[in-house]
């Protein structure tokens, strides 16, 4: 028989590391967002957009407004607007990359865990 | 009596040829004054009307970098126009013009006596023409662009027509860039098949296209006067007034077509065909946006 | 005996849908490649064809003998990109005019 004490003891041990896990991973998945973000033959996010508390990006563009307080919009929202931002505005200048396939989904929603990351308002 | 009838018949007759004629470039015309208006309110002032134009450009950088009023003429100088830092570069580098050795190259080859011993000036007696390219020939019912008229005057001298868009095709249009520069753009709308022409380069100026669905406008027009990166995107207006171009890039001179079809190609679509329909409709109707700039290329841009 | 044809019709449907919902998507490497090579001209011809699309596709007949499963997923993703971009261009016929200055 496993005591209630042990019970609880395990339940709270594997809450932590969950959250350890989700946390490291996040990390990486905000890492690879960035990167995403920079690279040319990715995202190339910063040919038109800077972004509120990542200033250390060099020579962004001007075209698209600065990207900032992200998180408060809901993840499903960012990826659409990654995806095909046609979609939500018509004649967008942004290109829709998703749907081009240029960028994966998985690439995405690197790019939404980054910018809420980044952006988050205080 | 019947003289009197005969004369008024031939009077509207020809008063209605007249307008015919002037109905073809009815659309056309229209077009370029909303587009020069655009570009002209654009840069009037940048700091006053920042909210309308450039939303998303910093304050200090409109008011440190960004050289205005500009005049119409002004627009000639592309991204050199509008951005003061570019300005300051590529005035240094045109201290020693990249353009001017293939420029004289180009002379040297105009003046070059083919194997019959003519010359291209039995094609161009005066070299100053190329404020009247592209143009449509009614004849041909073609558009026939300054490149095309370099080669054929080749080929009825008994020569192979060189490779477009660069080389020694690109330096003899130089040439006669240098020859014509001063002139005003001059393009016309002939006949309704001209006017078709303009319409397709103007769709295709306008409409999205290629997996970044993006179009020449929205970088030349709606964003011309920010930065995509670093670079300074250039106003379409006044465009056509530099070519061919010499691009620290290319480590040489290009035609226009060669730059629109790399700025195509930079959409995400195929490159479309040096002299193809579709690129010698884009340029017609580019052209023809800048009717009245004077010509002063080439010059030189990143 | 009911019951095992009641299951496999529903997989069966299961199947047919998923495929359904892939509608570029096309099974055996030659439909696969013929497919693609439909759309990639039809996009050709209409002048939008996106920059990549015949490597993709050419490089999708390369390895259709000594690859197909890789030379399907290549030639489903030309089909994709053709279509995307003929889907695109209609799209778009609609709305450029709007952005001619007036």
């Amino acid at each position: 028989m496993i005591s209630v004490k042990k019970l609880l003891a395990i339940a709270i041990i594997s809450a932590i590391s969950t959250t350890v896990v989700n946390a490291a991973s996040n990390e990486a998945l905000v890492k690879e967002g960035r990167k995403v973000f920079v690279t040319k033959k990715q995202g190339n996010c910063l040919a038109c957009h800077a972004v509120q508390g990542d200033p250390s990006i060099p020579q962004t563009g001007d075209i698209g407004p600065k990207l900032a307080n992200l998180d408060a919009y809901p993840k499903a929202y960012l990826f659409e607007k990654i995806w095909d931002p046609n979609k939500t505005v018509p004649n967008s200048l942004m290109p829709p990359m998703g749907r081009s396939h240029k960028i994966t989904k998985h690439q995405i929603d690197a790019l939404v865990a980054y910018l809420q990351a980044t952006t988050k308002s205080k | 009596m019947l003289k009197k009838l005969i004369k008024i018949v031939a009077v509207s007759m020809i008063s209605t040829t007249i307008v015919f004629a002037a109905n073809f470039n009815a659309q056309a015309e229209k077009d370029r004054k909303a587009f020069v208006d655009y570009f002209l309110k654009k840069f009037e002032n940048p700091v006053a009307n920042r909210d309308k134009y450039f939303p998303y450009v910093p304050l200090k950088e409109l008011k440190k970098d960004y050289i205005y009023p500009l005049k119409f003429q002004d627009f000639q100088d592309g991204p050199l126009s509008w951005y003061r830092p570019s300005k300051e570069q590529f005035a240094e580098i045109n201290d020693f013009p990249p353009y001017e050795i293939p420029v004289d190259d180009g002379e040297e080859l105009f003046n070059k006596p083919f194997a019959n011993g003519k010359t291209y000036a039995s094609c161009f007696p005066n070299p100053a023409i190329k404020q009247n390219y592209p143009y449509y020939d009614v004849h041909r019912d073609e558009i026939v662009t300054i490149g095309m008229a370099v080669n054929e005057c080749r080929v009825i001298n008994g020569e192979k027509p060189l490779k477009y868009g660069k080389g020694d095709l690109a330096k003899v249009v130089a040439y006669l860039a240098v020859k014509s520069r001063g002139k005003k753009i001059d393009i016309k709308i002939p006949n309704e098949n001209a006017a078709k022409a303009y319409e397709a380069g103007k769709k295709l100026f306008y409409k999205q296209r290629g997996y970044l669905a993006i179009s020449c406008n929205e970088c030349h027009v709606k964003s011309a006067g920010k930065r995509i990166r670093a670079e300074a995107l250039s106003p379409a207006l006044g465009a056509t007034t530099q070519m061919p171009v010499y691009r620290i890039k290319w480590g040489g001179l290009g035609t226009l077509q060669r730059r629109l079809a790399g700025c195509v190609k930079d959409t995400g679509s195929e490159k479309p065909k040096m002299q193809s329909k579709p690129l010698k409709e884009l340029a017609y109707f580019l052209t023809y946006m800048s009717n009245g700039m004077k010509l002063f290329g080439p010059d030189t841009r990143k | 005996m009911k019951k095992l044809i009641l299951i496999s019709t529903i997989t069966v449907a299961f199947l047919a849908g998923c495929a359904m919902n892939n509608p570029y998507a096309s099974n055996g490497v030659d439909s696969a490649i013929a497919n693609a090579q439909a759309k990639y001209n039809k996009a050709h011809s209409q002048m939008v064809a996106w920059k990549n699309t015949k490597k993709v596709l050419e490089k999708a007949k390369k390895l259709a003998k000594s690859n197909p499963k890789k030379a399907i997923a290549l030639a489903n993703e030309a089909a994709y990109e053709a279509q995307t971009a003929l889907d695109q261009s209609a799209e778009f016929e609609k709305t450029w005019r709007a952005q001619v200055p007036k």
